[in-house]
């Protein structure tokens, strides 16, 4: 009986050990079908027309009022506050920018680390969707542990754009972290976020909590209501 | 002396002394659960309690009470049943004692007017208790001796009056805690010229040394025996720098990177310092060789792995378990390689007790984590505190004293 246990335990090990090796040898298109499956498939992404986020910005220990709406084509607007007022960033489809408080006019945003995660976050869809057309270039770097879970890193090189690594569960293969370079005044630095409690809305996959990390800031994005295609989004 | 003469008293060393300490131990329970200073009874983040729980009820733990305290990040100190630590309003900066059981208010003493920063008001440092004696120091360089048992002062030096001062010295206010060691009391005065490290006689407040010039940091030193040795270790703004009592230099190390160093540095035994730091610094493990009147100090290793901002590492063993920013880690010590990672608590703290890791999260979160190298396992969590709660926990006598900006409160843990 023991015996028979343990051919048992050898056998199941022998099969995950087995599979977990095939699984690094996964082509890059395996891979993203997967993670578009794993989003509520293509169809369901396309349909997908604006998002809008609500819940809480977390900066130094506090929290702040979140809003994060997105809109095709690649509109991108957040408003929150770190302690010092109102913000406001928006991509326009183009360009990132800030919102002045009180004049609600455009401006330059100042601080290369915003710029960039806007900058991140102005693909509507996600870089690993239709990467072709878009003219992005992809290869699977490996696997990397993020918190304990095995993961696809995916070297994406963006037409246009800098290197960024997408980080797919090798599970789910929803993304769990997103890293990319961009430069300020003391050189190159990386700007990573982190994508976890994924939980379905309408179909749809969404992160409820999400972390941005750049140098030593620490940004928490905790999200307590998705709405999807809202119809009311404003740029 | 014969060698069976010479046995005998060997046996009895062996056999006695360790049941003497034993009973001494014993006997003084209460003290060796105290929690006298920044990080506990030895500085290093480790409690020796045990039987606690290790698992919670929904609602969390008990609270045995709770209170409002005026704006400040100072730590609890906790020696006979009585807390102190330190708090301000706009007319004051106080070090105050609490019954640790009950919260009641003791006494308060003010020490200086209120200091003012961007980052949150008030007072930074953690008292430091030995026998009947409180030492503080102040966000404005108060630095004082007071009765603990009424509050009454002893001496007091304005560490701003007493040496010279120039920007960027302190944006953030005095941070680190007294520190003392025989009859010296450490600090980082933070004076221009050789100015930045001093030692007052804790007895009466007079200047015994200061030396090494820069800047000072915000970090508490540690005191260590190493290479047969008695050596204080500080991090300044730019350094590890290893002084001993009389005020010489035995080594020192350029780490370099920007002025801000905040944790602690970690005595990895017999010859290793740990030290870690923001603001794309990272750590590094130092190992200090000694021959004869010749000392050097080795990187082992360096790397971003580990970048403690506002707390410091806890070493268990092989392992250090701390905050790289934002995510608490636990990391080998003797190569850097990490073993785990979990975020979501912001830049929180960490104390260690009975096999696991008290960890309270940037927004008041209280989570116990088992202090397992090989993965992270959550035993329990509590929302214990809201807000900005950038203070370490203390632990004493089976419970738990938790603060943020604004209020503390006592958690029972047995």
């Amino acid at each position: 009986m023991i015996a028979r246990f343990l051919i048992c335990i050898g056998m199941i090990s022998f099969i995950s050990a087995n599979s977990f090796a095939q699984d690094k040898d996964i082509p890059v298109e395996a891979i993203i079908e997967k993670h578009i499956a794993a989003r509520g498939g293509m169809d369901n992404i396309k349909q997908l027309q604006s998002i809008r986020l609500s819940g809480l910005h977390i900066f130094r220990g506090q929290e702040f009022p979140l809003m994060i709406q997105r809109r095709r084509p690649n509109m991108f607007r957040l408003e929150t506050s770190s302690g010092y007022g109102p913000e406001m960033y928006l991509f326009d489809g183009e360009t990132a920018h800030a919102i002045d408080a009180k004049s609600g006019d455009k401006k330059a945003i100042r601080d290369p680390r915003i710029r960039h995660f806007v900058e991140m976050m102005a693909d509507f869809d996600g870089a690993l969707v239709d990467y072709k057309s878009k003219g992005h270039q992809i290869a699977l770097a490996g696997t990397e542990s993020i918190e304990g879970q095995p993961a696809y890193v995916l070297e994406v090189a963006l037409q246009n754009g800098p290197k960024e690594q997408w980080f797919l569960d090798a599970q789910s293969f929803l993304p769990v972290k997103r890293s990319s370079t961009f430069m300020d005044e003391d050189g190159q630095q990386t700007q990573s976020l982190y994508f976890m409690d994924y939980a379905p809305v309408e179909g749809y996959m969404i992160p409820h909590y999400f972390e941005r990390n750049a140098g030593h800031y620490v940004y928490g994005y905790e999200i307590e209501r998705v709405e999807i295609n809202p119809g009311d989004t404003n740029q | 002396m014969n060698s069976i003469s010479a046995r005998r008293l060997m046996i009895i060393a062996c056999v006695v002394i360790p049941h003497f300490s034993a009973l001494a131990f014993q006997n003084s329970d209460q003290k060796v659960f105290d929690w006298p200073r920044f990080r506990g009874p030895e500085g290093n983040g480790i409690s020796q309690e045990s039987s606690l729980l290790k698992t919670w009820p929904a609602g969390g733990p008990q609270q045995l009470w709770r209170m409002l305290l005026g704006i400040g990040y100072s730590g609890m100190s906790v020696q006979n049943n009585r807390l102190y630590t330190m708090d301000s309003d706009s007319s004051a900066e106080s070090v105050l004692c609490l019954n640790a059981s009950s919260g009641e208010l003791l006494w308060r003493q003010n020490i200086g007017p209120q200091y003012k920063n961007s980052y949150g008001d008030g007072p930074r440092a953690t008292p430091t208790l030995e026998g009947d004696r409180l030492y503080a120091l102040g966000a404005q360089g108060k630095l004082l001796a007071a009765n603990s048992a009424t509050g009454e002062l002893i001496w007091q030096v304005d560490l701003t009056e007493r040496f010279t001062f120039k920007p960027p010295q302190y944006w953030w206010g005095f941070s680190g805690s007294p520190f003392i060691d025989g009859d010296l009391l450490l600090v980082q005065a933070g004076g221009d010229g050789e100015n930045t490290i001093a030692a007052f006689n804790k007895n009466t407040g007079a200047l015994v040394w200061s030396r090494v010039a820069g800047f000072a940091a915000y970090t508490t030193p540690i005191a260590i025996d190493m290479h047969g040795k008695r050596q204080y270790i500080f991090v300044t703004a730019h350094d590890v720098v290893s002084m001993s009592a009389d005020g010489n230099i035995n080594w020192s190390y350029n780490w370099g990177g920007w002025f801000i160093k905040i944790a602690m540095p970690v005595f990895v035994p017999p010859d290793k310092i740990f030290v870690s730091a923001a603001y794309d610094i990272g750590a590094v493990l130092l190992q200090i060789g000694a021959q004869g009147d010749s000392v050097s100090v080795r990187e082992v290793w360096k790397s971003r792995v580990m970048s403690n901002h506002f707390h410091s590492s806890v070493l268990l063993g092989d392992y250090l378990y701390g905050f790289d920013n934002g995510t608490l880690k636990c990391i080998e010590v003797e190569t850097g390689t990490e073993k785990w990672g979990k975020r979501r608590l912001g830049k929180g703290s960490l104390i260690y007790a009975d096999g696991m890791l008290i960890v309270l999260g940037e927004r008041g979160q209280l989570v116990l984590v088992e202090a397992n190298p090989q993965q992270y396992v959550e035993l329990a969590r509590h929302q214990a505190l809201s807000g900005r709660s950038w203070t370490p926990p203390t632990l004493a006598d089976g419970k738990l004293y938790l603060r943020n900006q604004t209020e503390l409160l006592c958690l029972k843990m047995k």
